[in-house]
């Protein structure tokens, strides 16, 4: 209940046994959009309910939002109720990309669904790049809590980051102590690349601190950035 | 051509309160008073203050003011002003006198709306036995309106936030959603019908259910305003060491406000109260989304929830019931302190 930009995934959900959804996550060509931009909360709920009762199983949309309120609300939403999204920092909005094929799943028993069968699926073409140990902007102490929540619930995802880039503070997550430093190694060891900026650790003075990750040069870097279908930076 | 008050604010009610975390943190920098004749302080997270002047008489304070929740000047009035005084009727105690709280846009506003405004709170502080005996009204770009409240209570006769017993049973007074309703009325999905309920249980004064729960023996009560139900009742479970289980499902609502909730109108507020007291709660699984959002909806003028005796509980509700509280109900009960501090059940 504590992810903000990615939604907990359906094997996740169906453990939590609040919302007996699966989500999928299909990005078509001829995406449908719907654009909250301007709209005054709750507005861009009503409407993102409406897209999701309408979108046939297993279809994405987007929704555009504009300010960080609704956002947050928006993504508070769609975790509540079992769905699953991504979200993108636009100029001046975001894009968060919804997957509405929920496959209600009645009795059956929950231990099917919490093999790790389900965790094991492939590595997506997603790259994210922790650039800082805290999420968003405001408090400090509340952005460590969102970046751990973050990391942690990355794992869970049945669609894996490709990579997952560390740099300038962002190294300081794969420190041993780290509150995330167990699901960054975890995110290894299910073929995520995990990848620290070596500047970085030198810079801060964490070398043979790390316990988690390889390091890398700046052209891993760019090159995983640019390779990226889509970068998530929380 | 009639004032719409509505076209001068985004946010309205109870549900344009400060979240309760940044008043808190807010809150904790402040220095602390000391006069020892201050009985209730924010210390419980009370309704009002309390201050004793001798054995036999304490002075109940509080304010309130919000931005318009109505379109209709002399409804927010009325409004207002059973909202302010609620927070004395909360503590047990008799609101005695009151001020006026007013901001208005001189420039915008015709001045009939602000003597309409105030002729609506005058009138409710009048059904309310309550002289209102000055004020003080400031240009702003939203019109606001509220009281400063003064009431009497016996010190040692004081309802607080923090005397829940294990083995008490809740009742409250009045049905949820009006923070939903009035949210779905702005969009122009609600039915006008529920929107005029909704008016009047804002309106309705919490006086005679205070006066019953004061001679039925009640210790521990709180009026649920801009915090939702489950944002309330967590404040009062703290602040009473207590865990408190709540079945939505005995929950009176509002009309078809759980309609608005399944099309989607949830107010940024339930979101607000949602993040608030969701470390504290613990959900069943067999509670739907709605449900869950209802207990989160801010509520303007709410009713008062109360903990009693279980054997009083049945006595106390058909009385609340027969004396204009028809929706009152019977929510919830009170344990021991295990685990969460606020259970939200579905049975």
């Amino acid at each position: 209940m504590t992810s903000l930009l990615i939604g907990k995934a359906g094997l996740l959900l169906i453990c939590s046994n609040n919302y007996q959804y699966l989500c999928n996550f299909n990005r078509h060509e001829s995406m449908k959009t719907v654009d909250t931009r301007g709209m005054q909360c709750p507005r861009p709920i009503i409407e993102t309910k409406r897209a999701l009762k309408e979108a046939d199983n297993g279809e994405s949309f987007d929704v555009l939002i504009d300010n960080e309120t609704s956002l947050r609300n928006v993504c508070k939403f769609l975790d509540d109720n079992g769905c699953s999204y991504q979200s993108q920092k636009k100029t001046g909005y975001w894009r968060l990309t919804v997957s509405s094929g929920m496959e209600i799943i009645i009795d059956r028993p929950e231990d099917e669904y919490c093999s790790t069968e389900v965790a094991r699926a492939p590595a997506g073409n997603y790259v994210v790049a922790l650039t800082s140990d805290v999420m968003g902007h405001g408090d400090d102490e509340l952005g460590k809590k969102l970046m751990s929540s973050f990391v942690n619930l990355l794992t869970e995802l049945d669609n894996l980051p490709a990579a997952v880039l560390c740099y300038n503070a962002g190294v300081r997550l794969a420190l041993q102590g780290s509150p995330v430093a167990e699901s960054l190694a975890e995110l290894e060891k299910r073929g995520v690349e995990v990848i620290l900026c070596g500047t970085c650790i030198d810079f801060y003075g964490l070398k043979g601190l790390t316990v988690a990750g390889r390091t890398g040069d700046m052209y891993l870097i760019a090159g995983k950035l640019t390779e990226a279908s889509s970068v998530i930076r929380p | 051509m009639k004032t719409d008050l509505l076209k001068f604010t985004d946010s309205g009610g109870c549900s344009a309160k400060l979240s309760p975390q940044q008043l808190q943190e807010v809150l904790k920098g402040l220095p602390v008073a000391t006069d020892k004749n201050i009985i209730v302080d924010i210390d419980t997270h009370d309704d009002a203050g309390v201050y004793k002047i001798n054995d036999d008489l304490a002075l109940v304070l509080t304010t309130d003011f919000f931005p318009p929740v109505c379109s209709d000047p002399y409804d927010f009035g009325q409004i207002a002003v059973a909202n302010s005084l609620s927070d004395v009727y909360a503590m047990g105690g008799r609101p005695v006198v009151a001020l006026n709280i007013m901001m208005f846009p001189s420039d915008k506003l015709p001045m009939e709306a602000y003597s309409d405004i105030l002729r609506g709170g005058y009138e409710k502080a009048a059904e309310a036995g309550v002289s209102i005996i000055g004020g003080h009204t400031i240009e702003d770009s939203i019109p606001k309106y509220g009281l400063a409240v003064t009431g009497f209570v016996k010190p040692d006769s004081i309802i607080t936030n923090a005397a829940l017993k294990p083995g008490d049973a809740l009742i409250l007074t009045k049905p949820l959603g009006t923070g939903t309703i009035l949210s779905a009325s702005r969009l122009g999905m609600a039915d006008p019908q529920d929107l005029s309920l909704a008016i009047s249980y804002m309106k309705q004064l919490n006086d005679k259910a205070s006066a019953i729960m004061f001679d039925a023996g009640v210790k521990s009560a709180t009026d649920i305003t801009g915090f939702g139900l489950a944002g309330h009742t967590l404040k009062m479970a703290r602040a009473s060491g207590v865990s408190v289980s709540i079945d939505m499902h005995s929950v009176p609502v509002i009309g078809k406000v759980l309609e608005y909730t399944e099309s989607g109108c949830i107010p940024g507020a339930s979101f607000r109260n949602l993040s608030y007291a969701e470390p504290d709660t613990e959900f069943d699984s067999e509670l739907g989304y709605n449900h869950k959002m209802l207990a989160f909806d801010a509520q303007t003028s709410g009713g008062l929830l109360m903990g009693v005796t279980s054997g009083k509980a049945s006595g106390l509700l058909r009385k609340l019931q027969s004396s204009g509280h028809k929706g009152a109900a019977i929510i919830g009960y009170v344990s021991e302190l295990t685990g969460k501090y606020l259970y939200l059940n579905y049975c």
